[in-house]
């Protein structure tokens, strides 16, 4: 599980974020909602430590994080997907997925049968260079990454931005499986309205750096989230 | 493009979608014959997306304009032609309808 308490952030003088209060339980889909500009990225910044915290406190499952750059959020457990999948370009697929490694032990120093069960185009697509891979075959290997490293939260910016419909579906598949197994707590921040909101059990919706709404599924209708979001 | 309140601003400070404009609005001051867009609708918030298709619509009154997107809602509201490429061949061609309805576009890029 991951907690935000108060959580601040500044680029130089200007403020992103005003104190986020948010939980994210493992088992779950915790949605980030809003307009562009809000500080949705930026939160994940926060929390992956790509961008120091200026204020506030980050709990993972009940034990306080101190400012530790990004690799030790890693070692931590914390796997990002990054708006724009960040992929090597020079590095193969195999190698990408290989990065991972540095937050493993060397006797789990491979790539799990399943990665390949889930995105079977990563296992041709093997010895290709990144770069050379079309932006769907990119973002399954960046969701395959993150994955690699069995983390705890995973972060995922805009899994569908610029994506065809199918793999869209498909990475809804592999999200809806990951939440099921229950050990794992995930944060989506998504523009697609109903991807998100299928897929979510609880949704915060971010406005000028400030949580503006938020509730479970259960007590928000689609409606009622669409107007939270003024759209 | 809806940006002359912004004319003073820095480029680096509009939205996603504002910048977006400024890039089409670039090429627009070379008066183009051809308009190539890649992608216009990723990362775009709804209403950005509406801005969008009526503003490409209205170019493609007085120049051709040919739009690279995987945002189907985006595409109905172009209302033109479509062409589906599958690994550097035209799979299907047509109306967003007649290519929506082709069991090779379903399986290869549309699913369900």
């Amino acid at each position: 599980m991951l907690e935000t308490k108060g959580l601040t952030l500044h680029y130089g003088a200007s403020q992103i974020l005003y104190g986020i209060d948010l939980v994210a339980k493992a088992g779950e889909v915790t949605c980030i909602m809003g307009t562009n500009g809000v500080g949705k990225t930026s939160f994940f910044k926060a929390v992956s430590g790509t961008h120091q915290r200026s204020g506030g406190a980050i709990l993972l499952n009940g034990q306080d994080v101190p400012r530790v750059p990004p690799q030790g959020m890693a070692q931590r457990g914390l796997g990002y997907v990054p708006q724009g999948r960040m992929i090597f370009p020079l590095l193969t697929v195999g190698e990408n997925l290989a990065t991972a490694y540095a937050t493993l032990p060397k006797s789990e120093h491979r790539v799990p049968p399943e990665i390949y069960d889930l995105f079977p185009v990563l296992k041709d697509m093997d010895h290709r260079r990144g770069g050379d891979l079309s932006g769907g075959q990119q973002q399954q290997l960046a969701i395959a990454r993150a994955m690699m490293m069995k983390p705890k939260v995973l972060l995922l910016d805009e899994p569908t931005e610029g994506i065809q419909p199918n793999i869209i579906q498909q990475i809804g598949r592999v999200i809806s499986l990951l939440r099921d197994r229950g050990d794992m707590a995930i944060i989506l921040v998504e523009q697609y309205f109903d991807f998100a909101y299928d897929l979510a059990d609880s949704f915060y919706v971010f406005e000028r750096g400030r949580v503006t709404t938020q509730g479970r599924k259960d007590t928000l209708t689609r409606e009622q989230l669409r107007q939270g979001l003024s759209i | 493009m809806g940006l002359s309140d912004a004319l003073p601003r820095k480029a680096g400070e509009l939205s996603h979608g504002q910048k977006q404009w400024l890039e089409i609005g670039m090429l627009l001051a070379q008066e183009p014959r051809l308009l190539l867009v890649d992608e216009p609708a990723a990362g775009m918030t709804l209403a950005e997306r509406e801005q969008t298709t009526a503003l490409l619509v209205n170019l493609a009154r007085t120049r051709a304009v040919v739009v690279v997107e995987h945002d189907m809602e985006f595409v109905r509201r172009l209302n033109c032609k479509v062409t589906v490429l599958h690994e550097g061949a035209v799979l299907a061609e047509g109306s967003l309808d007649h290519v929506t309805k082709n069991q090779d576009v379903i399986d290869v890029y549309l699913g369900r």
